[in-house]
């Protein structure tokens, strides 16, 4: 797509696209509910054979209306946007600001060749702008020009209109056949935290069960259960929660899998130069690129399931995802399921050295052991007058508080080398965080009153992707390292965000 | 500490600890105690409503309550204003911006000039009684990572402002010259 001083309507498919997004917005009509709930019945019937088709219309015509009314024009260094039907928006995109773009092909383009080119730009609230119902071609274009441009206005200055990795061989190329997605679904199952949701359920179903107990009476299944009731000596209902609980969990996970499956179908991650680009997805295609010099932080992890499947998950993230926990997984750049070699290489790929990690002082686990401990020993005592001798089983619990506590301070290690800062914390998985030092926004030393005793102190460094701490260092060296570190980032002159 | 700071060069900075840092102006412990006073007189009005409501049954207890808070008042007005005043300051070098603050909890904090995105002169109305006002450098981290100076004369913060924006510029230039 070249440069055009003139306002550009996206293709009329695009419609499709405006119809997608105005459907949650149908929620905002939930008050006209309540009269149809409190109504009587002669209202019902008013509202289906009237109040549907208008609302039908309503949105057809909201629908064109907003295609109608948005256009684009791309400048040599920008893209402008104008959309709305009665606020009118207009807003303007630096090609320079962008710090991520990508390309999705939902299904309902597919057949037409259309794409939506999502852009996403830094600043202290990250916006994105989405321009839905280009053709493939255009869309590609429009994002190496982009592209290229962050990268080459930054550099010299000069803008090079010619677009020339769209057709270079990749450098390095990862694919991930459905095997390991299939594993991505297991390590990372959010839907987990639903389960507790459940739970109130179960009184609902405690009579349902009942009942289908009875009918369960002649059926094969039954006798299976009867069989494990009587050989290992546990009642029958206990049986059946144990079985629920865990066709529950297989439901969850068989779902978590799925959602992986959908998301990144075909993962195909590549560099070529200094680009690294994604593309996966089944429903939705989505191609996903970042320049290096943007990244802000590295962070690689693995949970408890990741570690037993011997598999890593690695985010890049770029400046202004720092808003926090809501940006989710399929708005980050992602690496879903590495295995040790793959991350190594990925690893080279990105230059992260390899880490000596050095450990923070021990009082990291002294203060919190001691106050857990004081605590429990004085649980402990107060219980002996009501409950007697038993009370001693409390202090067992010491034991384990230390234990927890020694093994959080011995993952955790922090390692300075030339271009790198990073942290790594854990208990029983590992999440390793890796900032280039030349980028850090802030840094602070802090010493709290008890760790001023120890002389001891913390050091946090700001990213433009959230904050790290390394937690009890010797204060001399938590303000060496602080020094050295400020040394690099005023001495690093390159372009960085 | 040989193996932790592979890069000490000729470039690297001198350490902070030895700097002349810059105290801020005494008049702020005037701006504390305001803010101060003022938190306390609204416990203590609640307190007295909450008397006035349900009699004077409830005068023991919440006399100890307003006693305590005014123990702590008395502190925080006495002993903590002036300390925290003592120990806020700041320093601002060519290449980089430093604030020391706290009582208890002391923290310095630091950003390099080349990273600041905007400065800001803040002043309150408390402030403004006093002809003080507040720097406030921004960074790119989000919405914690800002550098704030408090209590400097209102001539002051505008001088400091204008000298770290004209750093900016000036790191601006360079990064566009290499």
């Amino acid at each position: 797509m070249q440069p055009n001083k003139e306002w550009q309507r996206v293709s009329p498919i695009a419609t499709i696209y405006f119809f997608v997004k105005s459907i949650p917005h149908l929620i905002n009509f939930w008050p006209a509910l309540v009269p149809l709930l409190a109504g009587g019945e002669t209202l019902r019937q008013l509202a289906l054979m009237y109040g549907v088709p208008a609302l039908l219309v309503l949105l057809i015509v909201s629908v064109f209306l907003q295609y109608w009314f948005f256009s684009y024009k791309v400048e040599p260094t920008r893209l402008t946007l104008r959309s709305g039907v009665l606020n009118r928006k207009r807003l303007t995109l630096d090609f320079e600001r962008v710090q991520q773009a990508d390309i999705a092909h939902p299904f309902y383009f597919r057949p037409f060749n259309l794409a939506t080119l999502g852009f996403e730009s830094a600043g202290s609230a990250q916006q994105e702008v989405d321009v839905p119902g280009l053709s493939v071609q255009a869309a590609e274009n429009l994002r190496q020009r982009v592209l290229e441009q962050a990268a080459q206005s930054t550099e010299d200055g000069t803008i090079d209109a010619q677009p020339e990795t769209l057709d270079r061989e990749p450098e390095f190329s990862l694919h991930l056949p459905p095997t390991e997605i299939l594993r991505y679904g297991l390590m990372h199952n959010t839907l987990l935290y639903l389960a507790p949701l459940a739970a109130p359920l179960g009184q609902y179903l405690g009579p349902l069960i009942e009942t289908s107990v009875a009918s369960l009476e002649h059926s094969q299944v039954y006798g299976l259960v009867t069989w494990v009731s009587d050989n290992l000596a546990v009642s029958v209902t206990l049986v059946l929660a144990l079985m629920a609980v865990m066709a529950g969990t297989a439901l969850l996970f068989g779902l978590s899998v799925i959602l992986a499956l959908v998301r990144y179908w075909n993962y195909q991650l590549t560099r070529v130069g200094d680009r690294f680009q994604y593309r996966a997805g089944l429903t939705t295609i989505r191609t996903r690129g970042f320049k290096h010099y943007k990244l802000q932080k590295v962070t690689i992890s693995q949970g408890l399931i990741a570690r037993l499947l011997r598999r890593y998950t690695m985010h890049i993230s770029k400046a202004g995802s720092f808003s926090a926990a809501q940006v989710q997984d399929n708005q980050r750049f992602i690496v879903p399921v590495l295995d040790i070699v793959n991350v190594l290489l990925l690893r080279g790929e990105l230059s992260l050295p390899t880490a000596q990690w050095l450990s923070v002082s021990r009082f990291y686990l002294v203060f919190p052991v001691l106050t857990l401990s004081v605590i429990t020993l004085a649980a402990v005592v107060t219980g002996w007058f009501t409950l007697g001798a038993v009370s001693l089983l409390g202090l067992l619990f010491i034991p384990l508080i230390y234990g927890y506590f020694w093994r959080r301070w011995h993952c955790l290690g922090y390692y300075r080398s030339a271009e790198w800062l990073a942290l790594r914390t854990g208990f029983i998985g590992f999440t390793e965080r890796w900032l280039p030092t030349g980028k850090l926004q802030k840094i602070r030393v802090v010493a709290t009153p008890v760790s001023r005793c120890f002389g001891l102190a913390h050091l946090q460094v700001w990213s433009a992707d959230g904050v790290l701490t390394i937690p009890c260092l010797p204060a001399a060296m938590a303000s060496d390292l602080r020094d050295s570190l400020l040394t690099d980032v005023v001495n690093y002159r390159r372009a960085w965000l | 500490m040989a193996q932790l700071d592979p890069v000490v060069t000729d470039e690297t900075l001198p350490p902070l600890l030895d700097e002349p840092w810059r105290p801020i102006d005494p008049r702020y412990c005037g701006v504390l105690r305001i803010v101060v006073f003022i938190y306390l007189f609204i416990i203590c009005l609640a307190g007295a409503l909450f008397v006035w409501r349900s009699g004077l049954v409830a005068l023991p207890v919440i006399g100890y309550l307003l006693g305590g808070v005014c123990l702590l008042g008395a502190f925080l007005l006495f002993v903590w204003a002036p300390r925290r005043v003592r120990h806020t300051q700041y320093l601002l070098r060519e290449k980089d911006v430093h604030i020391r603050v706290g009582f208890w909890w002391h923290s310095t904090t630091s950003a390099g000039n080349n990273r600041v995105q905007h400065t800001e002169v803040t002043q309150g109305p408390i402030e403004r009684w006093f002809g003080l006002s507040k720097l406030v450098v921004y960074t790119a981290g989000g919405g914690q990572s800002d550098v704030k100076i408090p209590g400097l004369p209102t001539d002051t913060a505008h001088r400091l402002k204008n000298y770290l924006t004209q750093q900016v510029v000036a790191e601006e230039l360079l990064d566009a010259a290499e």
